[in-house]
């Protein structure tokens, strides 16, 4: 009885949703097209709008105005760098980015003879110098990108060239150069033989190449075979004191494994025998339960493949909050950006035989060790750190 | 029927929201895979200069550049130096989350709560979130993909010609994204006829019934479908010549195909023919990690069996069901088939999973005979897909770059954001600033680095080595550069013997990081930079709680 009205219903009901679905996918796809249209078109008229205007001078050499200004210094640069932007698309082939600052305002440096140009934010972008006919001269580095062929780009910069009349500012006669007592002086041209000002050789490098999905490495052990250690000599009767030692940690919740596998004496490297700690700066700490005095400390993070761990600092205290009687034995933290100071030793490749670092019979109780992630990843592993020692007589 | 329907764009909003927030946080944690900088590298190009030029060796199809035209925009950045990872990766998030709106065109055909389901496991899915927060082309294929075949559902039911256009629209986008969309397009054929055949087959000796409505009887006009692939070409050839600025590119996007055939086979990215299933179903990469999308995969075996069975349920259409169904078993087969694979190939065929394991999952609560039993059989899926949820949450935001999620492959390692902010810092303490002179020699394949020094202006880049394929060999060198000298210098460790015999001038040699795991860069940098840099860096001596410092 009731099944032909629900049918015809359900038909009324889907042609209905049909035609919403329609008018909501039309709608859509006009706008994802038009706005696709719009932003391809748009980002490509402007360089053909700019070639039809008159034909200028290339904008990536000279900008050169006449010689008398007719407007003051800032109205003319400004006008060469909008001269600049408008003329930048006639060079075939390269996308010359514009110039976005503005001169506000100019200072004339009497010491060196040049005008500077200084952004609306006060920092100065763009310098000109006086050259041998009295004028000023600018140069800016303008970034373009360039489509080579379609397997190949490439990117750089052009010089754009602003100049300024002699007349602008007066010379003065510079006075003899003091000696630059500037922390970072970059390297000021000196005259060159026949006396004529030298400038920075301007060398084109190398692109990057594009290139496709590289291959995946996966974890491996280190096939190279480091060569061998020279023997570490060392008083007679030392025994690894950390081994069995209780161990704590800046991360109490590590990622994988626990604390005890960094005194348990598994040094194999393979899973479930190293403790895998947070991202970031973490420490490991051995607990020697007595004072000792410690000749040597070795450290395995994770070799089961090629890995530099960063900013590893070992360090020696009689507490165990580190305050008192702290002594640093080992720092390759070479930025200091682990906080513990600027060490000196270099980074290195973690491999089999582990970090063999001299404790020159410091006499402490507690050992703590640091990393800051590794080469690889974020995280800090430790598959073992022993301490030799002897009890202090 | 209309509170249904209301009900139901209700749910799949809700559930695209939750896809969006899934999707947004952190886009620019995770740093750039060598792909994705390569990708950026190339919108950046167009966002700069307007010009496009389609690769046919490598890099895929042009729409994800133009599309992401509009986010550079609207980012704000005046140059491609300026952009940041979350101008380029909120597009794959964008499309990541259209497939789920693209469910409420498919509520009819699916079943509204299968698509709800599908919606879901889409929005949660790892696989799902982790390559819709990848800028690549992927998600874009997958999106363009199931466009086309909703729009071309519609219009065999409707014989409207907006849906006809609609349909070639997203199949010349679809076209004009990667070229594996022949992979996808050849699955949709094979299952076509299949769909047909079983139905004819199977249909034929069980007792009629209605399982959706009919085709309509006008789909079939020959001027519908003559338009359809009008929209298709004129879309792709619009993209593929650079909006007819570069008509070589239609050419090339002929020729593409024989490349991409060779690298097909090739030895680079080879692995087995059960790389996907494994990946999807059990990988277990180290102690302590296994990671599983098989409920997906399960429930879409679920979904397949009732759909050729006529055991979905009513409220669905039995052929979208069953070609579905064909469709993502064919586009399976031809990806285990082929030797070259990477994982994100998978969101091809894990998407039809996904649409079959909605049916699946409400085909599983229907067939149970008590209330009781449903709801126990729906709490066990809500506690598997919570499972799921938080697996999605582990790789996506923190192993979102650790070797152990199955989805990081060939990525970089963290470790070259540590790399960026020692360049920045470097520049800080250079009196040239991002002018100071860098140059990087490399055995390796260098991206992402590009990305990261695209704000430093004088970058030289020595690509050592000797690549097979004579064509890629310009700009690649034998050897180190007799003037290797620079403020910093960027090398790959088994260059340094070679390196260190060419340099004049005196370097700190400390820093070591990492580009990839097994690829480590050294970072010479000029000693009188170094020292300046160590005065900015030095600061008071660290408190005694931090561990004393220099002895």
């Amino acid at each position: 009885m009731h099944t032909r009205p629900r049918a015809a219903s359900r038909a009324g009901d889907v042609a209905m949703v049909d035609r919403s679905f329609l008018a909501i996918a039309i709608v859509v796809t006009v706008i994802v097209v038009g706005l696709t249209f719009f932003a391809a078109v748009a980002i490509q008229v402007t360089p053909q709008a700019s070639a039809k205007e008159e034909a200028a001078p290339d904008p990536a050499a000279k900008n050169t105005p006449a010689d008398a200004v007719k407007a003051d210094p800032v109205t003319e640069l400004n006008s060469q760098i909008e001269r600049f932007n408008a003329n930048r698309s006639l060079i075939p082939d390269k996308g010359i980015s514009p110039i976005e600052q503005r001169v506000s305002r100019v200072e004339y440096e009497k010491e060196k003879d040049e005008v500077r140009c200084y952004d609306a934010r006060g920092a100065v972008f763009l310098t000109l110098q006086r050259q041998p006919d009295g004028r000023f001269k600018g140069i800016l580095q303008v970034k373009y990108h360039e489509l080579v062929n379609p397997e190949r780009h490439s990117w750089g910069t052009v010089q754009a060239e602003f100049w300024l009349p002699g007349g602008s500012f007066p010379k003065v006669p510079s006075p003899a150069a003091a000696p630059s007592v500037a922390p970072t002086p970059p390297p000021s041209p000196a005259p060159g033989a026949g006396g004529e000002k030298l400038v920075p050789l301007a060398i084109q490098l190398p692109k990057p190449l594009f290139e496709g999905t590289p291959k995946n490495i996966k974890a491996a052990p280190t096939l190279e075979k480091p060569s061998a250690r020279p023997p570490f000599m060392v008083p007679e009767g030392l025994t690894n004191l950390a081994l069995g030692k209780p161990v704590t940690s800046s991360d109490s919740e590590p990622i994988i494994g626990d604390l005890a596998m960094v005194t348990d004496g598994d040094k194999s490297g393979s899973d479930g025998s190293f403790v895998e700690l947070g991202p970031g700066k973490q420490h490991v700490q051995i607990d020697l339960q007595q004072p000792a005095l410690i000749y040597a400390i070795v450290v395995w993070h994770y070799h089961g493949e090629g890995r530099v761990y960063h900013d590893v600092v070992v360090q020696a205290a009689d507490d165990a909050d580190f305050v008192q009687g702290v002594r640093t034995l080992y720092n390759n933290d070479f930025d200091n950006s682990s906080g513990l100071g600027i060490g000196k030793e270099l980074e290195y490749m973690d491999d089999y035989r582990g970090r063999l670092i001299d404790a020159k019979g410091v006499k402490a109780r507690y050992v703590r060790v640091y990393s800051n992630g590794n080469t690889s990843n974020d995280q800090n592993h430790y598959v073992e750190v022993e301490v030799y020692g002897k009890a202090p007589k | 029927m209309k509170r249904p329907a209301v009900v139901f764009g209700l749910c799949i909003v809700a559930v695209a929201v939750g896809a969006f927030a899934i999707r947004l946080p952190r886009l620019d944690q995770r740093p750039m895979h060598p792909d994705e900088a390569n990708e950026a590298a190339r919108a950046g190009i167009l966002f700069d200069t307007g010009q496009y030029h389609y690769d046919p060796k490598d890099h895929h199809g042009p729409s994800l550049y133009y599309l992401t035209l509009p986010s550079l925009a609207v980012g704000g950045a005046a140059r491609f130096a300026d952009t940041t990872e979350s101008d380029y990766r909120i597009v794959p998030v964008l499309f990541g989350v259209g497939l789920v709106f693209l469910l409420v065109l498919a509520g009819d055909g699916l079943g509204r709560p299968a698509a709800v389901v599908a919606g879901v496991l889409t929005a949660i899915s790892p696989a799902m979130v982790f390559y819709s927060r990848y800028y690549i082309q992927e998600t874009l294929l997958v999106f363009f993909t199931l466009a086309t075949i909703v729009s071309a559902w519609r219009y065999v039911r409707s014989g409207g010609t907006g849906w006809a256009v609609a349909a070639g629209l997203a199949f010349g986008l679809m076209a004009a994204t990667k070229e594996t969309w022949v992979l996808a397009a050849a699955a949709m054929i094979v299952a076509a006829v299949l769909t047909v055949l079983w139905g004819r087959w199977r249909d034929a000796c069980l007792p009629d019934r209605q399982d959706g409505p009919a085709p309509a009887r006008t789909w079939f006009g020959p001027w519908r479908l003559v338009l359809a692939v009008v929209a298709a070409a004129a879309v792709a050839a619009a993209l593929y010549s650079s909006f007819g600025t570069n008509p070589a590119g239609l050419r090339d996007a002929v020729r593409a195909y024989g490349s991409y055939a060779e690298k097909a086979g090739g030895e680079l990215h080879r692995h087995p023919w059960y790389f996907y299933l494994a990946m999807l179903i059990w990988d277990h990469p180290a102690r302590g990690f296994v990671w599983s999308e098989g409920l997906i995969v399960g429930l879409a075996v679920v979904g397949l069996v009732a759909a050729l069975m006529r055991k979905s349920g009513k409220g669905s259409d039995l052929a979208l069901l069953r070609f579905l169904g064909f469709y993502t078993v064919a586009l399976t087969a031809l990806y285990a088939a082929i030797p070259y694979k990477t994982p994100w190939c998978t969101l091809g065929f894990l998407d039809g999973m996904i649409l079959m394991a909605g049916v699946g999952a409400v085909s599983l609560v229907r067939w149970m005979p008590t209330a009781w039993a449903k709801v126990a059989v729906g709490l066990v899926l809500v506690a598997l897909a919570a499972h799921l949820g938080w697996e999605s949450y582990r790789l996506n935001f923190r192993l979102y770059a650790d070797q152990r999620n199955p989805y990081v492959y060939a990525h970089a390692s963290t470790d070259v954001l540590n790399l960026a902010r020692h360049m920045d810092r470097l520049a800080q303490a250079s009196p040239s600033g991002r002018d100071l002179l860098v140059k990087v020699i490399s055995s390796e394949n260098p991206w992402p680095l590009p990305w990261y020094l695209r704000k430093f202006d004088r970058v030289g880049w020595w690509r050592i080595g000797a690549p097979d394929d004579a064509d890629l060999a310009a700009g690649w060198y034998k050897s180190v550069p007799d003037d290797a000298d620079a403020d910093v210098v960027i090398a790959t460790t088994d260059l340094k013997e070679d390196l260190d015999k060419r340099l004049r001038g005196s370097y700190n040699k400390q820093g070591i990081y990492g580009l990839r795991p097994g690829v480590l860069l050294m970072v010479y940098v000029d000693e009188r930079l170094w020292d300046t840099f160590l005065l900015q860096q030095a600061g008071p001596r660290p408190a005694p709680e931090a561990g004393g410092g220099l002895p």
